[in-house]
């Protein structure tokens, strides 16, 4: 029986048609997976349903009853409740508080604290998820805060759980562990939708696939069972694609980038412990690690963003100290890891965007005037060689589509000929097309000789990437290794604390 | 790359949102007028005459201009880069102060080098508060927007200590400091009148400001940081120095404005003399968009009003404490472009209703 | 002169205390309460009007809180709905908040600066709380509103930390995309929230007027609203820490009634509590944070 139908379904934002009369539906105990490319519309449906956004036109059927969900109260009182691709808690509430907020136990208009931490331990008991109740979410893992969200769904009693892009920040570990919460879930009959681009997982845990490219539906019945990996990809992206092109370094040459002693440390908290990395020209080095590992921290620390309590720098065999001024200058260049918040001004055109960072160069001004000429000739450049899809070099970077985007902040770090190149989730958020095309610019970034720091979330891309792998764990560096020695499973062992000792036994069992 | 044509079509682009503004704030003062028992066309129509209905009454619309157009950029400047500058006020008050304790205590200076220091010495000092502000902010986090107004109100009082308690004129009832030396004086632009030649200073500044803005590295990074402060630190800008230049140019701003009222119109501080030119710099700053040169127009917009509305108060009883009503309309309107695009868009697009219209321009696929 | 200036500091109080108490709920549910200088004003202001009308101060309270309301509503129409920068959306208020009253004050009364004097709030002197033993001489200057007062911030702090909406409010205030997520309306609870702000701002205002005075006077407010916001985070935006902070500034204001002889200048005795507590502010900028959600909108 379906629990959900949706029917015809369209919802418009300016300039883009987002759901195009999609038909939906979702059965009682499955799992489906909600299968398409970033931008493909998959979160805008889920949220027509949940009630954040309001569809065009089109019907949605509840067990066999056609219902309308104006707001997120109203899909919570039917029992459909979503987790959201960015986590909705509030660090400063504790596990509970926000587990209970907005259905709160009640004595009159009074919380009933005794209720709401016994509701709370006992779902956390059932489902074996090992937190505590009174601890505050802003203290929490990133896979405990998942929970935290899992566990909101299921202390209103929702029958159809939505999860968008659930495994993007977890290790494959955390992900099997997700996917044993997801079983149980189906087993009591509760139904589940994951909205995902990732095959591997679909293929893991899916009853079902529904296939969405460019807001429309394309295939609805997909058993993930009987279809390959290039099958669903061609449907996701519409066209063949070749997945994960690997491409190692022919040649290496002497350490360009140098990393020596660093050592960060706040409010008593440890959270680089003595990082020594050596990137040699014409290498890219990934840094794999799960999200919180300290990544961030080191990537402020050595693009000047944050000064740790010791480090040594050198460019090159020249040392390097300041800001992130300095860091530029000495031919380090920086594609950040969220390109909205730290990498481009929304509200200024792409040419400005293009000289960011690089204003006071002599190529971009002459006694503290801006050469406007040159900008613009460089823009039109650079606008044309990463085929970026604008009207001019005048539009707002804002109106840019996410690839678009990228390829901006992309441009703008290459154009410099740096030395060393830093970058931190390259294709986050960026259509497969535009994804291969900054990956294939790196490398070949990589082969006139720069050296590359690769830092992102996405093991799988750190996998098809680097030359040579280091793994974070805790503020250290734990392991580095060539790529292509050790699997996805053996390098999450890693990522969560395994020591390299229990590597064998790991491959025995996965064998 | 630019015709004048498209430079014309911009301008007017972007002279179409604060004029609209201004329209529906003269249109709510009005409805306020009649309200009170005044035909509203009978005395817009008395205000604009008047302000212009002679030469002696023009001078009077661009000295009311002054003052406003000192803070109104000052306030911009600061804008540009995403400070709120609260503190206009204080850093006007101790500008003038200053102006006013150089003027009058340094003595036997020729003009050309007695005016510049008294003049000076108020920029100096506004710069200072403003330049205060800037370092608390960088060094301890604390908000402007908290700080500005402690401030305010520690200068508000320290001044009128200093009028009252140990500068205080021989002889006066009132709280005043002693009369500035003529050397101090700004000279009058027309005579019997409060236009002065600070007029002048104001313009250039505005003018300079503007193209330091829109040509200079150094605009650019104000508006880089402005519009995206994380990108802006990313990029290697230095943050803290251009707050600290900013708020800098801002206080100086302020403090020119207290110099231009005490050594051009009152020659001395006179206890509570402000007639909250701080507080008006930001409707001024407003409508034009937090842009320097605009200020200055946008100035002469509200000085309009004030010289028309003083001269109305004194041959009929209308009173004149409607243009800081209207004044204040100005700035609800102007901060709210959704608001007014709301208000005229229900007015006679009936179809587009405000809240589909939010919707729509959230836009962009999640 | 102990018992003096005890019973000054706590009528110097009331006014701080009230206005933040408000101001605290505007901060929890993410708003700037830059605009309690406006709602303070419109308060006192409207207050006079009710009770010359009415000829009772209650009704000039009801008046008051009325006033306070609508400027909190202009502001949260501003930035609620029209998302204008809070603290534009507050200088909008306070703007308009003092430039109405003097206008109102030359067309209703022909006054440049006051209005006629009429009911307000009688003290306690006459009661049999004057005869209490200790106290009495305090509380016989005192008047009702200073119970209410007390009555409000018990019941403020009861209700953000004890009762669901409390929760739900303060939720807003540090996330009001997860609030609405969980099906709360936000949007809804920004408003409560600010017409609560204003609601107090202008009770304090109202006790400006017709409780220390019987009168408004313009510019009257002072600049407390500001100070206000001020009190708000040092008191860590918390309804019980408005009272020791209210005192804090009410004490100097009430020394510098006390000590009306010359030998300290009134106005550098004031400058104290301003420079300690900036010193406050700067050194604990970073400790005392406000909402995280702090002017940020449900649908972004």
């Amino acid at each position: 029986m379906n629990v959900i139908e949706m029917k015809n379904v369209s919802k418009s934002f300016p300039g883009t048609k987002a759901v195009d009369s999609v038909d939906f539906y979702l059965k009682e105990g499955e799992i489906l997976s909600l299968l398409g490319e970033n931008g493909a519309g998959k979160t805008t449906l889920m949220k027509i349903l949940y009630g954040m956004h309001h569809m065009d036109s089109g019907e949605i059927w509840f067990k066999g009853k056609p219902v309308q969900i104006e707001k997120p109260s109203d899909a919570i009182d039917l029992g459909i409740c979503m987790v959201h691709q960015h986590f909705m808690l509030v660090s400063a509430f504790t596990v509970a508080d926000n587990i209970i907020a907005g259905c709160e136990p009640c004595n009159g208009i009074f919380v009933d604290r005794k209720q709401e931490y016994r509701a709370v331990e006992e779902l956390i008991e059932k489902f074996h998820f090992g937190i505590d109740p009174y601890a505050k979410v802003g203290t929490l893992s990133v896979g405990e805060q998942q929970r935290v969200e899992i566990l909101k769904t299921l202390y209103r009693k929702a029958e159809v759980i939505i999860l968008d892009e659930p495994t993007a920040v977890l290790t494959p570990h955390e992900v099997d562990d997700l996917f044993a919460v997801l079983d149980d879930l189906r087993k009591s009959g509760k139904s589940v939708v994951i909205i995902t681009h990732k095959l591997k997982e679909t293929k893991a845990i899916a009853d079902r696939v529904m296939v969405l490219r460019d807001g429309k539906m394309i295939r609805d019945d997909v058993d993930p069972r009987k279809s390959s990996f290039n099958e669903l990809s061609d449907m996701m992206v519409g066209r063949h694609v070749e997945l994960g092109v690997v491409d190692r370094t022919k040649r290496t040459g002497d350490v360009i980038l140098s990393i020596r002693d660093l050592c960060l440390e706040e409010k008593g908290h440890v959270l680089l412990q003595n990082i020594d990395l050596d990137i040699h020209s014409g290498e890219i080095l990934g840094l794999a690690g799960i999200e919180g590992n300290g990544q961030s921290q080191l990537l402020e620390c050595i693009t000047g963003l944050r000064t740790p309590q010791t480090m040594t720098v050198m460019i090159d065999g020249k040392p390097v100290s300041g800001g992130p001024r300095e860091f530029l200058l000495s031919g380090l260049a920086h594609i950040p890891e969220d390109r909205n918040a730290m990498g481009l001004v929304s509200t200024m055109s792409i040419s400005d965007n293009l000289i960011l960072g690089y204003q006071d160069t002599p190529a971009f001004s002459q006694h503290g005037l801006l050469r406007q000429q040159r900008i613009q000739q460089q823009a039109q450049e650079l606008r044309e060689e990463f085929q970026i899809k604008a009207p001019d070099i005048q539009t707002k970077v804002g109106a840019l589509s996410g690839g678009n985007a990228q390829k901006v902040v992309t441009a703008r770090a290459l154009s410099q000929r740096p030395k060393v190149l830093i970058v931190a989730q390259p294709t986050r958020g960026v259509d497969v097309g535009a994804s291969e095309y900054i990956r294939a610019r790196i490398r070949q970034l990589r082969d006139e000789g720069a050296a590359v720091l690769l830092v992102s979330a996405d093991l799988d891309e750190i996998m098809q990437l680097s030359d040579r792998i280091a793994v974070i764990y805790e503020g250290k560096i734990v392991y580095e290794t060539p790529a292509d020695v050790l699997s996805d499973v053996e390098l999450g062992m890693l990522m969560t604390g395994g020591s390299p000792e229990d590597l064998k036994g790991a491959a025995h069992r996965h064998a | 790359m630019h015709s004048w044509k498209d430079t014309c079509k911009a301008a007017l682009k972007a002279a179409k949102k604060p004029a609209l503004a201004f329209l529906l704030a003269l249109i709510a003062g009005g409805i306020m007028i009649a309200i009170s028992g005044y035909d509203p066309f009978w005395v817009y129509y008395q205000v604009f005459a008047l302000a212009f209905s002679s030469a002696k009454n023009i001078a009077s619309v661009f000295a009311q201009a002054t003052p406003l157009m000192f803070t109104g950029i000052g306030y911009a400047i600061a804008a540009k880069c995403g400070l709120v500058n609260l503190g206009l006020e204080g850093q006007m008050l101790s500008g003038a102060m200053t102006s006013a304790l150089l003027g009058a205590y340094l003595r036997g200076l020729p003009m050309v080098i007695h005016l510049p220091i008294a003049v000076l010495g108020g920029a100096v000092a506004g710069a200072f508060v403003g330049g205060l502000t800037a370092f608390l902010k960088n060094r301890f986090g604390a908000r402007e927007i908290i700080t500005t107004v402690m401030l305010n109100e520690i200068i508000a009082l320290l001044v009128a200590y200093m009028c009252n308690g140990p500068f205080r004129a021989e002889g006066s009832i009132w709280g005043m400091t002693e009369e500035v030396q003529s050397t101090a004086v700004i000279g009058k632009l027309m005579d019997n009148t409060q236009l002065t030649y600070a007029i002048f200073l104001a313009l250039l500044l505005g003018i300079l400001l503007e193209f330091v803005l829109k040509k200079s590295t150094l605009g650019y990074k104000m508006q880089v940081i402005g519009q995206n402060i994380r990108a802006a630190k990313t990029a290697g800008i230095n943050v803290e120095r251009i707050f600290l230049i900013s708020f800098a140019l801002s206080g100086a701003l302020a403090g020119l404005c207290g110099s231009a009222m005490i050594l051009g119109v009152n020659f001395k501080f006179i206890d509570g003399f402000s007639d909250s030119y701080g507080w008006s710099g930001i409707s001024v700053a407003a409508l034009a968009a937090y842009d320097p040169l605009f200020s200055v127009v946008s100035a002469v917009l509200f000085g309009i009003l004030k010289a028309g509305a003083m001269i109305l108060n004194r041959t009929s009883n209308v009173p004149k404490e409607f243009v800081s009503v209207i004044q204040a309309f100005v700035v609800v309107f102007v901060a709210a472009p959704r608001m007014v695009d709301a208000i005229t868009s229900f007015g006679w697009l009936k179809r587009r209703l405000p809240k589909k219209q939010a919707d729509k321009e959230k836009g962009g696929i999640a | 002169m102990i018992v003096l200036l005890v019973a000054a500091t706590l009528r110097m109080a009331v006014p701080y205390i009230l206005a933040t108490t408000g101001g605290t709920f505007s901060v929890r549910v993410g708003i700037t309460d830059l605009g309690c200088e406006g709602m303070m004003i419109g308060g006192a202001f409207f207050g006079v009007i009710g009770s010359y009308y009415s000829g009772s101060p209650w009704i000039g309270m009801l008046c008051g809180i009325l006033a306070g309301i609508v400027f909190a509503l202009l502001n949260g129409l501003l930035h609620i709905t029209f998302k204008v920068n809070p603290a534009i959306s507050g200088v909008c208020v306070n703007l308009l908040s003092t430039a109405l009253a003097p206008l109102l004050l030359k067309l209703i009364w022909n006054n440049e600066s006051m209005s006629p004097i009429v009911n307000n709030f009688g003290n306690f002197a006459d009661t049999w709380l004057a005869e209490l033993p200790v106290v009495g001489e305090i509380l016989a200057t005192q008047n009702i509103l200073l119970f209410i007062t007390l009555a409000i911030v018990l019941i403020a702090w009861i209700f953000l930390f004890k009762t669901k909406y409390g929760l739900r409010m303060r939720m807003v205030g540090e996330a009001p995309v997860a609030a609405s997520t969980v099906g709360l309306n936000a949007i809804r609870y920004k408003y409560i929230g600010e017409i609560l702000c204003g609601a107090l701002a202008g009770l304090g205002g109202v006790y400006l007027s017709l409780g220390q005075l019987n009168m408004f006077t313009e510019g009257m407010t002072a600049g407390r609203g500001y100070i206000c916001m001020v009190i708000n985070v040092i008191s860590g935006y918390n309804p019980l820490g408005t009272i020791a902070g209210g005192i804090f500034f009410a004490f100097f204001e009430a020394l510098r009634t006390v000590i009306q002889n010359a030998a300290i200048n009134a106005n550098f005795l004031m400058m104290i509590p301003y420079i300690m507590t900036l010193i406050v502010i700067v050194i604990s900028a970073r400790r005392i944070l406000p909402p995280a959600g702090m002017g940020k909108h449900p649908d972004e």
